[in-house]
């Protein structure tokens, strides 16, 4: 089963991806700002990152940037989400280490096609 | 409701609560930065997670409060009062919102006329800025469904799809429904409709059912159109524009006409049928599939939904439509439902434009992958070129192109070009080490461009690709973030029972030790199990009192309503007030704080409307001209004290004396001879108010009478001194915890009974002859008091027992300010218990507290004196 950590400050979105991976069979973890998230991450290994920009205590950018120079999790792929809708949000994304930018709110079907390419993983 | 809504509403509550009380606190300091980005985040966040649903109310406001709040925090505008003002105004605006979204799970349109109306003076501040929000504003009514254009002769569909099939034409589909009124406004709703550019299909049904013709009303217009037209739907939107509000439309590609109509057989199972199609549709046998439709079409019913279907599948083949069109249909058929063009179309929309007909036809797509699968996969391969493309710090590179190759391989994986894997990962090799991601770029080109040619092969390729996961546990870093846990209070009630349970359970062991050497004379063995229950009952205990601790929360929870409360009505009443807050950190159970908000509140609206004096008429007195409120609170033993202190003008004795007479809550002499003290207790009595006109501010029909029951609902006690000119003082008393209560059991019947231990003053045994009689009551002297004597058998209607000499066992308690004596059969010994309220039939026997468990498995009643007396 694919992992996919989930870094949102929102609990409400972070419930959301939940809500909708988890129905196609991905497993779901979640961390509330970017520290946090760099603490699972570090801690734990994951098939996909879906990061928020702005969150408390440690920004998405600053989280990817780190994640990137990590060694042992720098290749795990990562989306970033946000309510930024300008394209220069996609590419501070992809210049911090995003693999794709989305515009919140994300479809549940865009969502779960794009965790699914991302991890490889086939349906069932 | 949805857990998901629940949660939004739940948090959505905690940030604008966090909002309110940090944008009073930068009003006093508009410098501090920290405060404000942590404002405008919470705000972000209420705004990005109401995209979830569809409260546009919500956003619309929220969205424009972000944006003032964005230009604060980026210093391009300095905060003033009335911002404050206009912010806060939205925000509890928002809390109604989130009140009615929680009784009704939505929100009405016209809300949102609210919603801009607060909106424009914060966007005002903003200037010329544009509103991101302005675009979308208008939400195009759309489709619930298509159903409907099965109504549409299914030849008539047939024939338009075979004229547009392919040419990459779009349609316009159509629903108006004009007002009914719009004879009375001259218009000619068939008329409108018959000037639409290409009308192609035209169905015209009632919008309710008709009443009978007896009933109906000529002059009204109960129609509805819905149709079909080919020409451009810029046209269309042009004719319609003047009913917007009547008019839905919708551009989509010609296959929304493929829907299968007729009747339904629910026995059929066409599993069989499908599978096969599906692989035929695999092997591109296309011969192979006209064949097992036209075997099927000839044994199925001409009306019967499958045929319908085969027929489409028919013109299909004939038409030589692609695989992605034949998929639905099989699909459909596999369900006898649908197909779902709009779910189809929406999902395909997700992605820039949607796609255009001539995508449907695509036959480009890999094998696995549906349309949306394919156009995110491009978009993948895409944005991975142009990541590559762009500068990046040397420290990250590697990592940069690791995760892109993992990003490319696990998508050739999942479109099952496995056998691209291999060369993938000698690229990656070779540009991690030349540090150059030309020939990977070079692949990606291919893969964007050339796709056709790899879904030639599509044999299982043998090569899986290496993982680049990591599995190795890097060395935990510093950890210092505070670990906080939200958790749902059942959860913890539940806790609390199993507790509950598991202190009944270890009572047990006693009687079990009891029992080895009584009965199996083994007494070493009772010694251990003695030993035993010594360890298990520290254990239990102190598992009692950390849930007990789970529960406790700050005082300062209810606290930070009163800032906001106190700058309110002071600006409203032209007052000047200083609060001062002190002990917010004391904690209590969390119930009780949360029965503690309304009386404070109620207290602190007396406090500011009658306490304090208004800032001429304080100088004239010599007062400083700021009143103060002083709200502290601190632990006293086992429970939580807390005083409200003001420096006003104190409660007017005199006043509270002629009123009580006068609404005869004592007579007039009573009320002449009572010390000032016992007058000004009389403000808890019920109906008693000082003020003679209702204000808008404390005088809402309930007194402090309200304020000392509900104190008491949670087992505390309130206390009152007032000195006239130089302030009011109130003191409340609470326990620390209601989870546990202390009883006293009594026997009645040869069955013990809980009295709550707080009314206890004391035991006494009487012989028979110290009672007195008087009159129907009886009574007995208490160190030289005369004291009213019950017997608890009479007061719950049980027999008495024969009368003897033998000492009458006397509870005395202390029920409304007086003492009772209760005679009982019994005493027992005092206890600790965790009550439970009765529940469901029983919930209505007010004679009775609640029940708790024994030790020995037993349950016992606690009563209700202050019901029974």
């Amino acid at each position: 089963m694919k992992k996919i950590l989930v870094i949102d400050d929102a609990a409400t979105v972070r419930m959301y991806y939940r809500q909708v991976l988890e129905a196609e069979g991905f497993a779901v973890e979640e961390a509330g700002n970017g520290y946090e998230g760099l603490e699972k991450a570090l801690t734990e290994a994951f098939d996909l990152y879906i990061v928020d920009i702005n969150m408390p205590k440690m920004d998405g950018y600053t989280l990817l940037r780190t994640i990137r120079q990590e060694p042992t999790i720098c290749a795990t792929p990562a989306i970033m989400i946000s309510t930024e809708g300008q394209i220069q949000d996609a590419n501070a994304a992809y210049a911090a280490g995003a693999n794709l930018y989305f515009n919140k709110p994300v479809r549940p079907e865009s969502l779960i096609t794009t965790a699914r390419l991302l991890t490889g993983e086939h349906r069932a | 409701m949805s857990p998901l809504l629940a949660q939004f509403i739940a948090e959505s509550r905690d940030q604008l609560e966090m909002t309110s009380a940090g944008l009073l606190a930068i009003e006093n300091n508009p410098e501090d930065l920290d405060k404000l980005n942590e404002i405008f985040r919470a705000v972000h966040t209420i705004k990005g997670s109401s995209g979830l649903f569809e409260i546009r109310p919500v956003t619309i406001l929220v969205h424009a409060a972000e944006d003032l709040l964005d230009t604060l925090r980026s210093q391009e505008l300095r905060l003033d009062r009335r911002m404050i003002d206009l912010l806060l105004d939205a925000f509890d605006q928002v809390n109604q919102w989130l009140d009615v979204l929680e009784r009704t799970e939505t929100l009405p349109d016209e809300f949102e006329t609210t919603a801009r109306t607060l909106s424009a003076p914060l966007r005002a501040f903003l200037g010329n800025r544009p509103s991101e929000e302005a675009a979308p504003a208008i939400a195009a009514p759309t489709f619930a469904d298509l159903d409907w254009l099965g109504q549409l002769l299914e030849d008539d569909r047939a024939i338009l799809y075979a004229r547009l099939a392919g040419t990459g034409a779009r349609l316009t589909l159509f629903r108006y429904t004009p007002d009914a009124q719009c004879f009375f406004s001259g218009e000619d709703p068939f008329h409108l409709v018959r000037q639409a550019p290409g009308l192609e299909l035209l169905a015209i049904g009632p919008t309710e059912p008709w009443p009978p013709l007896t009933e109906m009303d000529a002059y009204q217009c109960l129609l509805c159109f819905e149709g079909v037209a080919s020409g451009p739907f810029a046209e269309l939107a042009t004719l319609f524009r003047y009913v917007p509000d009547q008019i839905i439309l919708l551009e989509t590609p010609p296959e929304v006409l493929i829907v299968p109509t007729g009747r339904h057989d629910a026995d059929a199972d066409y599993t069989g049928f499908v599978a096969e199609a599906r692989s035929l549709v695999d092997q591109e046998d296309w011969d192979g599939l006209r064949g097992i439709v036209d075997a099927l079409l000839e044994h199925s019913e001409p009306e019967a939904w499958i045929a319908s279907a085969l027929r489409w599948l028919r013109r299909l083949l004939d038409q030589s439509a692609a695989d992605m069109t034949l998929r639905p249909l099989l699909e459909a058929m596999h369900t006898q439902q649908g197909p779902d063009w709009l779910a189809i179309l929406r999902a395909s929309a997700e992605e820039a434009g949607g796609p255009t007909a001539a995508e449907f036809h695509a036959s480009t797509a890999p094998r696995a992958l549906t349309v949306v699968e394919h156009k995110a996969f491009q978009h993948i391969i895409a944005e991975q070129s142009r990541i590559l493309e762009m500068p990046v710090a040397p420290e990250a590179w590697t990592g940069r192109l690791l995760s892109i190759c993992a990003v490319i391989g696990n998508s050739l994986r999942y479109a099952g070009h496995d056998q691209l894997l291999e060369e993938l990962e000698e690229l990656r090799e070779t540009a991690r080490e030349t540090r150059d991601s030309g020939l990977l770029r070079g692949l990606l080109a291919q893969l964007a461009e050339a796709e056709e040619d790899d879904r030639a092969e599509n044999t299982p390729a043998a090569a899986t690709a290496q993982k680049t996961k990591p599995t190795e546990e890097p060395a935990g870093g510093e950890k210092q973030a505070i670990k906080t846990l939200k958790i749902d209070q059942h959860k913890v009630d539940r806790l609390m029972d199993l507790i509950g349970e598991l202190v009944v359970a270890k009572n047990s062991l006693p009687y079990l030790a009891q029992r080895a050497e009584r009965v199996y004379g083994n007494r070493d063995l009772a010694r251990e199990i003695k030993e035993q229950y010594g360890v298990i009952n520290r254990i239990a205990q102190d598992l009692q009192s950390a849930i007990m601790q789970v529960r406790m929360m700050p005082v300062g929870h209810v606290f930070q309503r009163f800032p906001r409360l106190v700058r309110d009505l002071s600006k409203k009443l032209d007052k000047k007030i200083q609060l001062i807050v002190t002990g917010e950190e004391t904690e209590a159970d969390k119930n009780i704080i949360e029965g503690l908000a309304d009386p404070l509140i109620h207290i602190l609206r007396n406090s500011i409307d009658h306490g304090i004096e208004p800032p001429e008429e304080r100088l004239l007195l010599g007062k400083p001209e700021d009143g103060s409120i002083r709200v502290k609170a601190y632990q006293d033993n086992d429970s939580v004290a807390i005083e409200i202190t003001d420096d006003g003008r104190g409660i007017d004795v005199a006043a509270v004396r002629d009123k009580a007479a006068r609404r005869g809550l004592v007579s007039a002499e009573q009320a002449e001879t009572m010390s000032d003290h016992d007058a000004i207790q009389l403000i808890f009595a019920p109906g008693l108010s000082t003020t003679e006109q209702v204000s808008d501010i404390s005088g809402r029909g309930v007194g402090m009478d309200v304020v000392r029951t509900s104190i008491e609902k949670v087992g505390g006690t309130v206390t009152l001194h007032s000195q006239p000119g130089k302030g009011t003082d109130l003191r409340l008393t609470l326990p620390l915890s209601m989870a546990v209560t202390h009883v006293m059991a009594v026997e009645l019947d040869n069955k013990p009974l809980g009295v709550p231990m707080d009314l206890v003053v004391e035991t006494v045994r009487l012989p028979p002859s110290a009672i007195y009689s008087i009159k129907h009551r009886e009574a007995f002297m208490l160190r030289d008091q005369l004291v009213p004597l019950a017997r608890l058998r009479r007061l719950l209607n049980m027999s008495e027992p024969v009368a003897s000499d033998a000492a009458l066992a006397i509870l005395v308690v202390r029920v409304h300010g007086e003492n009772v004596g209760i005679v009982v059969d019994d005493f027992r010994e005092g206890m600790e218990v965790i009550l439970k309220p009765m529940e469901g039939v029983l919930g209505s026997l007010r004679q009775y507290a609640g029940t708790a468990l024994l030790g020995d498995g037993s349950v016992m009643l606690v009563i209700n004196l202050k019901e029974l007396i």
